[in-house]
């Protein structure tokens, strides 16, 4: 389970998120609904702390990180617990230099997998997603935008987190990517059986696949009383 | 200023901390060794010829009549060896590699792959800044050998063609003057170099703010510190070996 409580961040002088409650029961689609600049992308960072929340506490199956955040020394303890999530990033974040098969290595990087156990993790993944064996010698720049979200998404999962970020999974893709995507994130929560955290601003995408949905105004998260009514809340 | 030199510092020694993690995975500095170096031949083979070009010509028309001719070949030699093949080297590989790593480790961040290593568990600083690093140690020194080698036979050549001074003579005096000492003189502070313009170039991407102007900023900064840091430290060897 992830809870946060009271969690604020702001830059310099601007106000990003204020005294945010938050909780991501086991197992549930969670969706985090907000216009471009709410600090989406800001919240999802402060819980792994790529972000250091100015104040707030942050639990992930119980234990509280945000002092581990800020101490050198505890960089091994918070990298243990990050591993237990897997981060689809907005703009997917390949690594440029490397091949799809080498993108999906490296998180495996810190578990010592001998040659062959890795490449069969590397293609079992591949197939989860739906892409194809040869895709593995390409390189991100050969790839389209809704491919590279794909490998991203294999990449996440190849760790085997118990938790999985989507930040704006469907945003710039074409609408049968998008049902492709949307069906991928429901199908991946129940036969991983993950706990999804989703924050986007895909109306369409919250309805289809959300379970819990948050919407994140005005610096802090609300929650809707009727899905129906999400666009209202979005004005 | 202070700030800014103690968080290079810093960094740096961060980034040494990750000796273990690399020496596990020794093709991460292969790698580099063999991007860092391929960039910079071109550039390096092309300087070179002129380099050792205009060596040769100034030296003879510096040198009054009735000097003999084998002078070219000493005091050119020396100088290409000694200073301006390690110094202008050590700069153009910053022009051309240096700023290359700021703006591929600048854009890496910006494109939050930086953030996708870290929660993979994968320290960034280790697993990006360390190779290198370690790369443009031995990267810089082997291009000034390489830059040396060519310049001296540019400069023999261009000798013989341009103020005829015979071959063999430009070799006698290269012989009977230029000693270990200038050669090594000229070498050693080239990993230094290296050092300084690989962890300076490194340091700044990693420095790089979100935005689009970032990049671009960070790679100005690179150049222009490690310049100038590679020429501080060019005056201090000199100092120190040839005062
Ligand atoms: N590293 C940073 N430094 C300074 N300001 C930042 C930083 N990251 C985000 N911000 C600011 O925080 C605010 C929220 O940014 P965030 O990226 O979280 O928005 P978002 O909801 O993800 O938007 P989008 O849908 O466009 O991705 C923005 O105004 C942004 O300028
Ligand atoms: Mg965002």
């Amino acid at each position: 389970m992830i809870k946060v409580s009271g969690l604020s961040k702001c830059f310099s002088q601007q106000k990003v998120l204020e005294g945010i409650d938050f909780e991501a029961q086991d197992g549930r689609r969670v969706f985090i609904l907000g216009k471009s600049g709410s600090g989406k992308t800001v919240f999802l960072k402060c819980i792994l702390g790529l972000l250091v929340p100015d104040t707030g506490k942050i639990f992930i199956d119980e234990m509280d990180i945000t002092p581990l955040m800020v101490k050198p020394r505890f960089k091994r303890k918070l990298t243990r617990i990050r591993q237990k999530i897997g981060y689809v990033f907005q703009g997917s974040a390949l690594l440029d230099s490397l091949s799809v098969a080498d993108n999906i290595a490296l998180a495996l990087d810190s578990k010592n997998f001998p040659w062959e156990e890795q490449n069969r993790i590397i293609d079992e993944k591949l197939e989860m997603v739906g892409l194809e064996r040869k895709v593995r010698r390409k390189y991100p720049a050969q790839l389209s935008g809704g491919m590279k979200k794909l490998v991203a998404i294999a990449r996440a999962i190849a760790a085997e987190p118990r938790y999985i970020f989507y930040d704006e999974p469907t945003t710039g893709l074409d609408p049968a990517m998008i049902t492709r995507i949307t069906k991928l994130i429901i199908e991946l929560s129940e036969k991983l059986e993950v706990t999804s955290l989703i924050v986007t601003h895909d109306m369409g995408l919250a309805r289809r696949a959300g379970q819990d949905i948050y919407f994140l105004k005005n610096y802090t998260l609300s929650r809707p009383r009727r899905i129906t009514r999400l666009e209202e809340l979005y004005e | 200023m202070v700030r800014q030199l103690g968080r290079y510092v810093l960094f740096t020694m961060r980034a040494f901390g990750g000796m273990g993690y690399v020496l596990r995975r020794p093709k991460l500095v292969l790698k580099q060794v063999y991007t860092l170096g391929l960039l910079s031949l071109p550039v390096i083979s092309f300087a070179s010829i002129f380099l050792g070009m205009v060596t040769a010509l100034m030296v003879s028309y510096q040198l009054e009549a009735g000097v003999p001719k084998f002078y070219v070949g000493a005091t050119g030699g020396r100088t290409i060896l000694i200073e301006i093949a390690p110094l202008v080297i050590a700069l153009l590989v910053v022009a051309r590699v240096g700023s290359n790593i700021t703006a591929r480790i600048g854009t890496m961040k910006v494109t939050e792959q930086i953030d996708a290593l870290e929660t993979m568990g994968i320290n960034s600083v280790h697993y990006l800044a360390l190779p290198i690093i370690l790369a443009s140690i031995v990267v810089v020194p082997a291009l000034v050998i390489y830059s040396d080698l060519i310049s001296l036979v540019a400069a023999a050549v261009s000798a013989k063609v341009i103020v005829n001074v015979p071959i063999p003579q430009y070799i006698f005096g290269l012989k009977r003057y230029a000693t270990l000492n200038d050669v090594l003189g000229g070498l050693l502070k080239t990993p230094f170099f290296g050092l300084a313009m690989g962890s300076i170039s490194v340091y700044y991407g990693f420095q790089t703010e979100l935005g689009a102007e970032g990049v671009g900023k960070s790679v100005t900064a690179s150049v222009v510190t490690s310049a100038a840091l590679i020429m501080i430290l060019d005056f201090i060897v000199a100092f120190w070996m040839f005062r």
